[in-house]
């Protein structure tokens, strides 16, 4: 490892190599299982703990050096640098999705029932068909399984989306409390950050038991149940990694790491965080409240 | 109406978060700028939220996002 003030050179590492071994096993088990292989499963789990072991290992080295002060100012531009790509893939990633609901919504089922030059195609085609969003009475009902009807936005959504608010603000009083130097305050904020993360998440899952085992409202209900389980289910996986990266932050404060001129690993899980809010606040307005 | 009130939060919203990213990327840790925006983010998003239960219980919308 180079001193403080010269130029950052990492010393060589594993890591890199055991996150690729993991990644072919475990995309290489999971393309097995759907040819129905009977060792497909059992790789793609393999595959699954060796990234795991992978991401703790290889963090866990980054969080020691950071530690010991072997990192200097460049190191920590890199971090940030990293961190601007992370967050522009993140924004490509949920802007696709809400693309596709908005083109479906606005252009492609309007046209289906002749709006704009497409009248031929309403009036030969379907002509009994009426653009209504949700799509819960489809051009083709025979094709897709039809949802009895779809999640209301003031039930479960309202509420979740009150719990990640709360959330957003509770992160934020922990962030003002590691400029303040107050530790207790940020593990007390951190902590209710997490359990209303976790509290999100459990709701969501009552939700798609109501969406899937009541409404039928299911990923093959036509562009509104697939573009909904789209972009809310990756939603709720982003706020599974963000709920992991927060216990992580919070194991870190509570060892003592962090204080108000060094916490860019806060920084960057407290982004995550409000984005991660953020898209939830879209999807409440555009997925659930349809305006 | 409502939906442009509705857009400008939005806008605002994004803004802010944008502003704390760009922060994030510009200073080191122990400027407040980026934590000055999220707590702006926080606080319009939830400005946002009563609104529009307030529009809610006013009549205003719909639960069907009729307007």
């Amino acid at each position: 490892m180079q001193s403080k003030d010269q130029y950052y050179v990492p010393e060589g590492s594993y890591w890199p190599i055991v996150g690729s071994v993991g990644m072919a096993a475990m995309l290489g088990g999971f393309a097995s299982s759907l040819h129905g292989g009977i060792m497909g499963t059992g790789i793609m789990i393999l595959g699954l703990v060796i990234i795991l072991f992978m991401v703790f290992g290889w963090m866990g080295q980054v969080v020691h050096e950071s530690e010991s002060g072997l990192y200097n100012k460049q190191v920590d531009k890199s971090f940030r640098i990293g961190m601007a790509w992370f967050i522009f893939s993140e924004v490509m990633f949920f802007a696709a999705f809400f693309g596709a609901l908005f083109y479906a919504r606005e252009f492609s089922v309007p046209w289906l029932a002749g709006e704009g030059n497409n009248m031929w195609t309403g009036k030969l085609l379907w002509p009994e068909f009426k653009a209504v969003w949700p799509l819960i009475e489809m051009p083709k009902p025979e094709a897709f399984v039809v949802p009895k009807a779809v999640i209301h936005a003031w039930e479960i959504p309202a509420l979740n989306t009150m719990l990640l608010l709360a959330s957003g603000a509770t992160l934020t009083w922990a962030h003002w409390a590691l400029y303040n130097g107050k530790r207790d305050q940020i593990i007390y904020g951190l902590m209710a950050t997490i359990a209303l993360g976790v509290l999100f998440l459990g709701l969501q899952v009552a939700e798609y038991a109501e969406g899937y085992g009541h409404l039928d409202l299911k990923m093959t209900s036509g562009i509104y149940g697939s573009t909904f389980y789209m972009l809310t289910g990756f939603h709720g996986l982003h706020v599974t990694l963000g709920t992991i990266m927060l216990i992580c932050i919070l194991m870190r404060v509570i060892r003592g790491h962090f204080d108000a001129d060094n916490h860019f690993g806060f920084e960057a899980v407290a982004w995550y965080w409000h984005f991660v809010d953020v898209v939830w606040l879209g999807l409440f307005i555009y997925v659930y409240w349809f305006v | 109406m409502i939906k442009v009130v509705v857009l400008c939060f939005f806008v605002f919203i994004l803004y802010s978060l944008g502003s704390a990213g760009y922060y994030m990327m510009k200073d080191p840790s122990g400027s407040r700028r980026m934590l000055k925006a999220l707590t702006m983010r926080i606080g319009a998003s939830i400005l946002l939220f009563m609104f529009l239960m307030f529009s809610y219980w006013m009549g205003w919308i719909q639960p069907d996002g009729a307007l």
